[in-house]
């Protein structure tokens, strides 16, 4: 569960989010609506531990992250938080199983590899190059990887801004349904109201964040 | 993390190997060069330093101990083996070799002189000749392989082996000498009347060797180019250079005088060696630290994306770290195997140019320090492309 009370946040002194009161329950998919620059992916950045508030508290799973110092957010992240980017931000060079690897580094892979890639249909390509998948098969890896290590929070961030619209119907409904299937919080922002029917709750980003700006 | 270390490498291939390269040369330069200089001035002393008179016919000193020592140049001449005889019975002589020669076998000069001349040596294999057309192989011929105990052979005049077949005297290959790392281990050694049998019956007009023998109650005898003596004191091979100066036609002279202009040469020539080392090692660094530097800031959006995932900054600097220590620790090992190799192949240009043996197995505690100071300055080379970007945390960015 994620609880945010008076979150504020600026950037060179103009302030871009103030968030008086949100809760995210475990079990439950929430969309955030928003029209780019209205604050949705700096309110994923701060859950997912990316980077810190200038005030307020937010508690992950029991843990407030408000005050972690950089060290102690990095292990946060590790951690409790599995965040999928629009841009999948994966490592290029190498293959769908060194993607996932990648958080042995840190003694943090959780799920056995090929069953995750199972579940999201993507075994075959397990030792394909990045460079030669999809972009649909790039952000099923993508999804791989947050979940391998057994998340606290599912974050998304414009999930499938890359993708056709059939493809993207079925990643927003991969992603919320792990709500249900894991028992977190799924979050996910987006500025495609379509996309509604597959998550448990929308939120409206300009009803969220006080900052009055155009969104 | 090492086989990730590996991977990251491999997706960045054609960078790991121009680094990789690129120490290489620079580290394998610096090897053979500090090896070189001193195995060459080594084998100097050890070859000159032995003996402390050569006596021979007139003309240039270096010239006298550098065909009767390291068996390069042409002898300068003949004297009479009379010298050689009235030197074994002067008491102030505790040694006296006479050396004859004239001839050789594919490229290896045939060295007539007495059994005594080679105890110092030990025989590999065989045993040492005792009779004229008895050959005695040194290490590097009897290793070539061209000839084999037992095996007979002809030689022919000169070094070129297009010169004259001496075809009517066949030597037998006796024995082969352990490994001196030395001159001697490029020559064939056989009695000195081998040689005055050899060119008995003819003559080479222009070419200087013992060619002239005599059959006087049945002994053999000829002419020789040179005698190498080791006198009982200083005081000794004085007085025996004072007296060949009285003698017209003859000279003697001590070799490690002669070749202390040669060793001058070659300590200078070693210090500039060892100056072009340091400059080599120097470039090294400031090639890996040019690859690091472009290692990583290529290496800039991998580096966001593990920190995004959670990837600690000091596992990234580790993992740098890590590519750098595999890149270094292989392509040193790289570069000691090719000095290796390359010695080898040195040796066979300096030991037949100029009787020096360059041993490709022998190394100098100074190559390891050389490994070692390159080792520790790609480490630190790179340390210092990474650590500014290990500072600078992309998600500050964000």
């Amino acid at each position: 569960m994620i609880g945010i009370t008076n979150l504020k946040k600026s950037f060179d002194g103009e302030r871009v989010l103030d968030i008086s009161d949100i809760n995210f329950e475990n079990g439950i998919s929430y969309i955030i609506f928003g029209p780019s620059g209205c604050g949705k992916s700096t309110l994923l950045n701060i859950i997912a531990g990316v980077i810190p508030s200038n005030s307020g508290q937010i508690i992950v799973d029991g843990l407030d992250i408000s005050g972690l110092s950089p060290v102690k957010r990095d292990e946060y992240r590790l951690n409790s938080v599995g965040y999928v980017f629009q841009d999948f931000r994966l490592l290029d060079g190498m293959t769908v199983e060194d993607n996932l690897r990648l958080l042995e580094l840190e003694l943090r892979l959780k799920l056995d590899i090929d069953q995750t890639l199972d579940a999201l249909g993507i075994l075959s390509k397990k030792k394909k190059k990045i460079t030669t998948l999809s972009v649909g098969e790039k952000q099923r890896v993508a999804i791989a990887r947050a979940l391998i290590k057994e998340p606290a929070v599912l974050l998304a961030d414009e999930p499938t801004g890359n993708l056709n619209s059939k493809l993207a119907k079925e990643i927003m409904s991969l992603t919320a349904g792990y709500a249900k299937k894991l028992g977190i919080p799924v979050i996910v922002v987006s500025h495609d109201y379509g996309m509604r029917e597959y998550f448990d709750m929308s939120v409206e980003m300009s009803e969220l964040n006080g900052v009055n700006r155009q969104c | 993390m090492l086989k990730f270390a590996l991977k990251n490498l491999k997706t960045k291939l054609t960078r790991t190997i121009l680094a990789s390269i690129a120490v290489i040369l620079c580290t394998t330069i610096a090897l053979i060069s500090f090896n070189t200089a001193n195995q060459v001035q080594d084998g100097v002393i050890s070859t000159a330093g032995f003996y402390d008179t050569i006596v021979g016919p007139e003309g240039s000193p270096l010239q006298l101990a550098l065909s009767s020592m390291f068996y390069v140049e042409n002898p300068l001449g003949t004297i009479s083996y009379e010298h050689y005889e009235n030197l074994k019975n002067n008491p102030s002589v505790k040694e006296v070799y006479p050396i004859a020669s004239g001839d050789s076998y594919h490229g290896a000069r045939i060295i007539g002189t007495v059994p005594e001349y080679l105890e110092r040596y030990q025989l590999k294999s065989g045993r040492m000749f005792s009779e004229p057309g008895e050959a005695v192989l040194g290490y590097n011929v009897a290793r070539s392989g061209v000839l084999q105990i037992g095996d007979e052979f002809v030689g022919v005049h000169g070094l070129a082996e297009s010169g004259h077949v001496h075809a009517d005297f066949k030597y037998s290959v006796a024995g082969g000498l352990a490994k001196t790392g030395t001159a001697a281990d490029n020559v064939i050694y056989t009695p000195i009347e081998s040689v005055w049998l050899v060119h008995g019956g003819h003559d080479h007009e222009g070419e200087a060797h013992d060619d002239e023998h005599e059959h006087e109650d049945g002994k053999i005898t000829g002419d020789i180019v040179s005698i190498i003596i080791k006198t009982e004191s200083l005081a000794a091979h004085t007085r025996l250079v004072a007296e060949y100066k009285k003698i017209p036609g003859i000279q003697a002279v001590n070799p490690a005088s002669v070749l202390r202009e040669l060793l001058g040469n070659l300590t200078m020539g070693r210090d500039i060696l060892y100056v072009l080392a340091a400059i080599i090692v120097f470039m090294s660094a400031v090639v890996i630290y040019v690859t690091t530097a472009s290692f990583v800031e290529d290496s800039k959006k991998d580096i966001l994306v593990m920190r995004l995932v959670g990837i600690k900054r000091k596992t990234i600097l580790s993992l740098f770290v890590l590519q750098t220590l595999f890149i270094s620790a292989f392509s040193i090992v790289i570069s000691f195997i090719i000095s290796c190799v390359a010695l080898f192949v040195i040796n066979r240009f300096t030991a037949q140019s100029f009787g020096l043996v360059i041993d490709g197995a022998k190394h100098y505690p100074g190559e390891f320090l050389i490994l070692l100071a390159v080792f520790l300055i790609i480490v630190v080379s790179a340390l210092i492309s990474i650590i500014p970007a290990y500072r600078h945390d992309p998600l500050e960015e964000k």
